[in-house]
């Protein structure tokens, strides 16, 4: 679930921060609704999400994906921009002057240029959405927070324990992973 | 031929960028723009490609007016100006080759630009235009493991992969030791020649703009102050372009 709702959200966010970035944006207008909306999903916590969301689509996976989705949605929708505009617009005035169009100019120097940042924000809310999950599984009773919540209340306190020492390990594997996928692109 | 008639350019309220600048350069000779620091330099070579929009002016390349160009026609005119820049602008972790390639993008459909779909024979002309530069051996390295000097030529292989009429040369060796900057002098000096191209240099070092170039165009607070063959050019000349402009009007020029 974490990780779907990772990809999933990080393909959404691109497109914004593409349209939302100072460089690359169409129109200033479609920029500032993007970066407010964007701030919106970001600043509502991913526990009231889920809450939020409870009352639409009930206890299901499908609630969990959605709660991480909003959030992952809106924190990348940010760094990407950020990383959009962080970029040299020179770089991207050398295509215009070859005359690349709009599409050709994202495409053969913006992605390009900014693919390594953005995989390794990517990377980031993976690791920060599996350990949220751990808090959306309990409120939504799905995944491996609703198996947590079920051995903690039935007093099987050693099968709730081995629940969190194995998230805990998968979280620093994941990390480790993801420090040498950087490595490797950087 | 590059003619360029009455250009004006105005940053903010009353600061002149460009005032009624003049001159033309012709193809097969290489035209030196050299003045000092915030002269004007890069607003004139930006407003050729209208990289920078002037407020009034013609320019005219082989008689076609690029200011009066729509979207579209400009893409086209531009497809045919090469660019070279002080940064290089290379798009760094592409391969020199990918690079190159990137010449042809205003030539392409949007999607087979997109994806970067060439055909076969591009391909094989971005590698002889490597080659040309003497780069042949570094065609699939990425472009920020090269040397300066050598992103530099992939930077003129990329502008050549345009088939243009003009190559405009924004500061080209600033960044480069005295090495690089023979090559890359050279090669623009023999390009010029044989395919009959018109070449801009903005240049700071005049050494280099006496040895290399055949005309040279003085600039002084957005005014032109002198046009001539290089041959022509003396100290007395070199006083009139870089006397100490108006403190006001640099700082004006700059913003």
């Amino acid at each position: 679930m974490p990780f779907l709702s990772t990809i999933v959200a990080s393909l959404f966010s691109l497109v914004f921060a593409i349209l939302g970035a100072k460089t690359t944006t169409p129109s200033p207008i479609l920029r500032l609704v993007i970066r407010f909306g964007a701030s919106i999903l970001r600043n509502i916590p991913v526990v009231a999400w889920a809450m939020i969301l409870l009352f639409s689509f009930k206890q299901s996976d499908f609630t969990g994906f959605l709660a991480l989705f909003f959030m992952t949605l809106g924190y990348l929708t940010r760094a990407f921009t950020e990383t959009i505009e962080d970029l040299d617009a020179e770089k991207l005035q050398a295509l215009q002057a070859v005359g690349a169009n709009y599409f050709q100019c994202v495409f053969c120097g913006v992605l390009p240029e900014a693919a390594s940042t953005l995989t390794s924000w990517i990377l980031y809310m993976i690791e920060n959405n599996l350990r949220d999950a751990t808090l959306v599984g309990l409120l939504t009773g799905t995944g491996v927070g609703f198996l947590f919540d079920h051995y903690f209340k039935s007093f099987h306190y050693d099968a709730a324990g081995l629940i969190v020492l194995l998230i805990a390990i998968l979280v620093i594997c994941l990390e480790l992973t993801s420090n040498q996928i950087r490595r490797a692109i950087a | 031929m590059l003619k360029v008639i009455q250009l004006d350019k105005t940053y903010g309220s009353n600061k002149h960028s460009l005032q009624s600048v003049n001159f033309t350069a012709q193809p097969g000779e290489v035209t030196a723009i050299i003045g000092p620091s915030g002269a004007g330099k890069t607003t004139i070579l930006r407003s050729i490609n209208q990289l920078i929009r002037d407020d009034s002016g013609q320019i005219l390349l082989d008689d076609t007016d690029i200011r009066q160009a729509n979207p579209a026609e400009l893409r086209k005119i531009r497809h045919h100006i090469g660019m070279i820049f002080q940064n290089y602008n290379l798009i760094s972790p592409l391969t020199a080759l990918e690079n190159v390639l990137h010449g042809r993008l205003g030539a392409k459909s949007t999607l087979a630009g997109m994806f970067g779909l060439y055909s076969n024979e591009e391909k094989q002309e971005a590698l002889e235009l490597l080659d040309e530069v003497g780069l042949k051996d570094y065609a699939y390295q990425r472009c920020d493991q090269l040397s300066g000097g050598q992103q530099q030529r992939v930077g003129i292989a990329r502008a050549l992969m345009q088939h243009p009429k003009m190559i405009l040369c924004d500061e080209p060796i600033a960044s480069l030791d005295p090495k690089s900057t023979k090559i890359v002098m050279d090669i623009l000096r023999r390009l010029a020649k044989e395919k009959q191209l018109i070449i801009m240099i903005n240049l700071h070092q005049v050494d280099i703009a006496m040895d290399y170039t055949d005309h040279i165009i003085g600039i002084n607070s957005g005014m032109i102050v002198f046009e001539g063959a290089t041959s022509t050019v003396d100290d007395q000349v070199l006083q009139q372009i870089y006397r100490q402009a108006d403190p006001q009007a640099v700082t004006a020029n700059e913003n």
